[in-house]
């Protein structure tokens, strides 16, 4: 469905040193920099996938999605989404993808939002009954109703996003390009739009290549994570394999009926007090003993086993911080 | 092909959704309407200077009947395009714009028309008002020319769609874009006829300005409105304003064009 072979995207931006000479310098002689914001990335997406796009701010995530939509010109290298090169931004192109962009909207602010849906209706020239049936299953989902008719200046920044989903939907795309969708919404109304884009791939089959600071984004839709840094693609496979190879371990968490004796720490060995719990960390082989070492000489009211935050995972990737 | 005719079967929701938008702008609308009153002020200024007698080739009543036209004329070509394509190409939301199977220019025209059912609602009490007090102002309606004031009234829509239109997609390059706008409307101020007539300008400025698209854009319609134009001369008018309006639409395209790839080039 998307196929991106050595994609690169290089910036020339003019240079200029501090100052009025430098200014004045600037304005005869300008001096140029250049700047691979993507260099030399590759991945191909199947038909379907819900893929997370990860990487640190000014990555090249939202210059590639850009690229893939069509806005951007690569400097070089193939992109083919659903069969056919995003540049020009052919009808058909535009028919096949939708791009949210969280900081951005297409909703008309001082309109209803069943005025944008009219006007998308008409823009991609969608079927009436066609379009009626969509806009309904997605008024469901994403329980618009209450919305449809207040002006979008009135509503709530999640309620926007909801209704930026279901304006972006209509035409029913092939290929979701989500950068940043929950950006600034509360956990309630993240989860809500992380239902909807779950739900919305399981009955259209679309593909999606998701972008997100919210590692909870990442986690609850993506089997697949790509991840660039610095225009480079650092890794690109499954969610689970990347935590395995950056962090395998696991946190045994401990919370006591009272505090521990010293005695008792002592003989905990490996144990931690971390925010009024008890922490150890161990490799998914070590955790039997630890936890019986726990129920052994703790006061243990709860006990608990978790992965590693996919947050710590990311920043160890970036980090190039390996597992000893 | 089929782009054009998806754009047109669209036409009628844009021109809906655009007036409906308008509407809820209603406050900010009436503001930005008064603003393009000043054929009032210039109405109250020359009565005053031609109580003494005729200013060039027009007395009072036909200083009258030509800035009530001027106020018409300006009202129903009125648009904004060069400001909304500033900031939606600045702030990034042009991009979202881009993404839509139909050229935001067609969007933005819908707009624009839209706006002009409103325009006339606000027009029709303020002429009535200014004929209460002038009413030689409508002396001349037998003699307009409405066809050729129809066909250059069209011209002067476009030729102003079309220059705000690529004066806007300089902001692909510029982030003060608006100032080259600026300048463009010092020039219309004095060599349009939208602060006196062409006719009292000094001979060599009044050619330049006369063959200059300014004229089209305020002087031949209201010209024809006022009853001044007839016969060849009528024609001539629309013709010249046909022909600012096709050179102004093919330097939109390009410019156009070459904004659109350099955005692709650069991003925004």
């Amino acid at each position: 469905m998307i196929e991106v072979e050595a994609l690169r995207k290089v910036y020339r931006s003019p240079k200029k040193q501090p100052g009025l000479a430098g200014s004045l310098r600037a304005l005869f002689h300008p001096e140029w920099t250049e700047l691979a914001a993507v260099d030399g990335v590759s991945f191909t997406i199947q038909p379907g996938e819900k893929v997370g796009f990860l990487g640190p701010n000014g990555a090249g995530k939202t210059t590639t999605l850009k690229m893939l939509a069509g806005l951007l010109l690569p400097t070089s290298g193939t992109i083919r989404v659903a069969g056919r090169t995003p540049f020009g931004r052919s009808t058909e192109h535009l028919q096949a993808i939708t791009l949210v962009m969280g900081s951005k909207q297409q909703l008309r602010w001082d309109l209803p939002p069943t005025e944008t849906f009219e006007l998308n209706r008409a823009i991609f020239g969608l079927e009436p009954a066609a379009f009626a049936e969509t806009r309904d299953e997605l008024v469901a989902l994403l329980e618009l109703e209450p919305l449809l008719n207040r002006p979008v200046r009135n509503l709530s920044l999640g309620e926007r996003m909801k209704c930026e989903l279901a304006a972006a939907l209509l035409h029913r795309p092939q290929v979701l390009f989500l950068d940043e969708p929950t950006i600034g919404l509360d956990v309630r109304m993240q989860v809500a739009v992380r239902q909807f884009i779950e739900a919305w791939n399981q009955r259209t089959g679309a593909t999606i290549l998701l972008t997100s600071h919210y590692m909870a984004d990442i986690e609850a839709l993506c089997d697949r994570v790509i991840v660039i840094d610095g225009g480079k693609l650092r890794y690109d496979g499954a969610l689970s394999a990347l935590i395995a190879q950056y962090a395998p371990d696991r946190r045994v968490v401990v919370r006591t009926l009272r505090p521990p004796t010293p005695a008792e720490l002592a003989q905990a060995v490996g144990f931690v007090e971390e925010d009024g719990s008890l922490v150890a960390m161990t490799p998914p082989e070590g955790v039997k003993d630890v936890v019986g070492l726990a129920l052994r000489v703790l006061p243990v009211r709860d006990l608990s086993v978790e992965e590693t935050p996919l947050d710590e995972v990311i920043r160890r990737l970036f980090a190039e911080e390996r597992p000893r | 092909m089929n782009d054009l005719l998806r754009a047109l079967r669209a036409w009628p929701t844009l021109l809906r959704v655009g007036l409906a938008e308008m509407v809820a702008y209603r406050a900010e609308l009436v503001i930005w309407i008064l603003t393009s009153t000043t054929p009032l002020i210039m109405m109250v200024i020359w009565s005053r200077a031609s109580q003494d007698g005729a200013v060039g080739d027009y007395d009072a009543d036909a200083l009258a009947r030509y800035f009530v036209a001027t106020l018409i004329v300006r009202q129903l070509t009125g648009c904004w395009l060069v400001w909304e394509m500033n900031q939606d190409i600045r702030t990034g939301a042009f991009s979202v714009q881009l993404l839509r199977p139909v050229n935001p220019l067609l969007i933005h025209a819908a707009n624009t028309l839209a706006v002009i059912p409103f325009r006339v609602l606000l027009l029709v009490p303020l002429v009535g008002a200014l004929l209460l007090w002038k009413p030689a102002a409508a002396d001349a309606l037998g003699q307009v020319a409405w066809l050729p004031f129809a066909l250059s009234l069209t011209a002067a829509w476009l030729i102003n769609f079309f220059v705000q239109a690529m004066m806007g997609c300089l902001a692909f390059w510029w982030r003060q874009s608006l100032g080259i706008f600026n300048v463009w409307h010092a020039l219309f101020l004095i060599s349009s006829g939208y602060v006196f007539p062409l006719s009292l300008l000094p001979p060599g400025i009044r050619g330049f300005a006369e063959a200059s698209p300014f004229a089209y854009l305020m002087s031949a319609p209201v010209e024809l409105l006022s009853g001044r134009l007839q016969g060849a001369a009528a024609w001539q008018a629309v013709g010249g304003g046909a022909l600012w309006a096709l050179l102004c639409g093919v330097g939109a395209a390009v410019v156009w064009r070459r904004g659109v790839a350099h955005h692709e080039a650069v991003g925004a």
